[in-house]
């Protein structure tokens, strides 16, 4: 293998390290989304929990996913709901939004109400109302009942 | 003292309705103002909360709102194009609200305030009040783009079923050059069987 060979796989080798080096977790951020008071955040089920509060029971819907990033300083949250059975079912979440010290940054939000066809996944997505509003909760609820 | 018997049956009666008629009056609770109101497929509580939110939520995501000065608007009429009655200044009232709070936007007067205004302004003006502290002609600020929308809907019913679907729209125009800076819409559809 002659130099200049060698010379170009070194570049593309250090620019693929480097491209790799900058996904690093930002501090206080577990799996890009603000990690808030709870610091014991180790996997993507942990995030979900924590992120998560479901308002009575709610079988079959499972929250798979959930997704965030900075968007010119607001917050940008995906969230990907699941529906198991094989009917199809309603179901309204809302956001609750804190800001960094766990107080509340907005005012409640309206639930919207949301058709998920059997067996298929839903992806729920919102923008934080204010910059100060830097971590959130996802509220479900059940309304086939 | 002895009561005849027809009087004790009319005493048992009064009391039996009383005690029937508590148990029917009708019962009166607070609610959930944000909640999910399906009581008609009418335009409704919840469908004004849905508009207004998601467009805000939109709007602060654009490169207009985004940028580092706060872009100053106005709001302009939101057309109801539907057959039922709507008042599209809720709407675009509530929008305005999440808009300001946001802290991203500021509005200037718009038309339909703007006779409270100049009277206010002239009012300032009288002999009734300190030259020097009163608010000057002349120094009010235009808005740099206007919001404007319109509401449809496309309404059917067959064999006992009925379908509402309406679509908002909303548009940020630059007033300068006139060039559309943003624009969104939200559906929504009710069925009820």
């Amino acid at each position: 293998m002659n130099l200049p060979v060698l010379a170009t796989i070194l570049i593309a080798s250090i620019a693929v390290a480097g491209c790799a080096a900058s996904k690093v977790e930002r501090p206080d951020f577990a799996y890009g989304c603000p990690a808030g008071d709870n610091k014991k955040i180790g996997s993507k089920e942990d995030l979900i929990k924590a992120k998560l509060e479901i308002a009575g029971s709610l079988p079959n819907i499972e929250v798979v996913d959930l997704r965030c990033a900075d968007r010119s300083g607001r917050l940008r949250v995906d969230v990907d709901l699941k529906n198991d059975s094989r009917e199809e079912r309603r179901v309204a979440y809302r956001f609750r939004w804190l800001d960094k010290d766990g107080m509340r940054a907005w005012d409640d939000e309206t639930w919207k109400p949301l058709l998920i066809y059997g067996n298929t996944l839903y992806t729920v997505t919102t923008m934080s109302p204010a910059p100060e509003a830097t971590d959130f909760r996802v509220v479900i609820m059940d309304q086939d009942k | 003292m002895t009561q005849s018997l027809p009087i004790r049956l009319i005493g048992a009666c009064v009391l039996c309705a009383t005690v029937a008629l508590s148990g029917c009056a009708a019962k009166t609770r607070y609610g959930d103002a944000r909640g999910v109101e399906t009581v008609t497929n009418q335009f409704g509580s919840t469908d004004l909360q849905m508009i207004a939110e998601s467009m805000t939520r939109s709007m602060l995501n654009s490169q207009v709102v985004s940028g580092v000065e706060r872009p100053i608007m106005t709001v302009q009429e939101v057309k109801n194009k539907t057959s039922e009655y709507i008042d599209t200044r809720a709407i675009t009232d509530s929008i305005r609200v999440e808009l300001q709070k946001s802290g991203r936007v500021r509005f200037a007067v718009d038309a339909a305030a703007m006779d409270q205004q100049i009277e206010e302004l002239k009012r300032q003006q009288s002999d009734y009040y300190e030259a020097k502290k009163s608010a000057e002609i002349g120094k009010m600020v235009g808005a740099a783009y206007r919001l404007e929308g319109n509401i449809v809907s496309i309404v059917k019913e067959a064999n006992g079923v009925k379908d509402v679907y309406y679509k908002f729209n909303l548009q940020l125009w630059n007033i300068q050059n006139g060039l559309l800076e943003w624009t969104d819409e939200k559906e929504i559809r009710k069925t009820t069987s």
